[in-house]
């Protein structure tokens, strides 16, 4: 072999040489060392089920509902988009091989960042159905009220306590609002989205949960009050 | 002066009974107040019609009588019932709408 055959030799085994990792590396997805965070993949799979789940269960309470103020339509449609949008993003990183492990991290945030599922979509749908059961025990209540108003006549104490039943009732509405509209603080309630900074959603959301406690405990006291005109009625 | 057949003299005094009979359970209709009466009141338009009507005066004197029978007691008694079941109902709601027991569920990344 002369001198320039043994060159050529020598430089075609140092280019495969070179080549070999080059190739191996090269069909996306495949295993090889250059991906990134698939240890970390099933995680974000589990995640992303759990996700999933939670909004399907929140979407079969909603649907459940009565809906008296005319909320749960849009945030089914929320929920469903949501679960669509995760299982699409689940699917797209499960499928990816990422160069970098922070690649995969700025994909992955998404799950958390972009859906926020138990920061915001949770509590939201539950006010959104507590209102929907307050409405209801509203109705039952003012309709026992309507009827005791009949039937008080010149009881004095049942008058007193029916008057008592009455305010309770008002002070219910007050924070609760009047069918087909929501009180303040719960008509807010369906228009919050998604975002990296979440104060104003939180104190929002913790507004919203302020007012249905106070409408529970007015309606309680209601309950309580048509519970003594019956007992007045009766002795 | 006349003399009226015995046939007829009966056939008035039928007629009379009658319509004494009716007079006489119109007027129990109107004045007893019973009980039984008080919720087809409540629930149907005449309590709501307006006052001076027939059927505001009937209202007024069914409410002054101010009694319900035990029947309609029991059934309000159960109504109450049914809003306690509803506002127990809103309790887990309620909790689920805790934002900051919920954001901990979020979770974040290893």
């Amino acid at each position: 072999m002369n001198t320039t055959m043994t060159r050529l030799v020598a430089a075609i085994s140092v280019a495969a040489a070179a080549l070999v990792p080059a190739l191996a590396a090269a069909p996306a997805g495949a295993a090889g060392a250059a991906c990134k965070g698939d240890t970390v993949k099933p995680r974000v799979h589990t995640e992303a089920t759990r996700r999933e789940a939670t909004l399907a269960s929140l979407v079969a309470n909603l649907q459940a509902r009565k809906d008296p103020y005319g909320m749960n339509g849009g945030q089914i449609t929320a929920l469903q988009q949501a679960s669509s949008g995760i299982s699409t993003l689940d699917q797209q990183i499960q499928s990816t091989c990422y160069p970098t492990l922070a690649a995969l991290r700025t994909d992955a945030t998404k799950l958390f960042v972009d859906y926020r599922v138990y920061w915001l979509r949770v509590p939201q749908t539950h006010a959104i159905q507590a209102a929907d059961h307050l409405a209801e025990a509203r109705a039952r209540l003012g309709q026992v009220a309507a009827k005791l108003a009949g039937y008080v006549g010149s009881n004095t104490t049942a008058q007193a306590d029916l008057a008592a039943m009455n305010q309770a009732l008002a002070a219910a509405d007050a924070k609760l609002g009047t069918p087909p509209t929501a009180g303040p603080s719960i008509a807010a309630v369906p228009g919050l989205l998604p975002a990296a900074d979440m104060t104003a959603q939180t104190q929002a959301l913790q507004a919203a949960h302020a007012d249905l406690l106070a409408a529970r405990a007015s309606l309680s006291a209601a309950r309580a009050g048509g519970a003594k005109v019956v007992a007045d009625l009766r002795g | 002066m006349s003399t009226m057949h015995p046939m007829r003299t009966r056939r008035r005094a039928a007629v009379g009974a009658a319509v004494c009979a009716v007079v006489a359970s119109l007027a129990a209709g109107c004045s007893s107040g019973s009980a039984s009466k008080a919720t087809p009141i409540t629930n149907s338009p005449a309590a709501t019609a307006p006052s001076g009507s027939a059927a505001g005066t009937a209202t007024t004197v069914a409410r002054s009588a101010g009694k319900a029978s035990s029947a309609q007691l029991a059934a309000l008694d159960q109504q109450l019932n049914d809003a306690g079941a509803s506002l127990n109902d809103t309790a887990n709601a309620i909790s689920g709408a805790d934002v900051n027991q919920a954001k901990a569920q979020e979770g974040s990344l290893p």
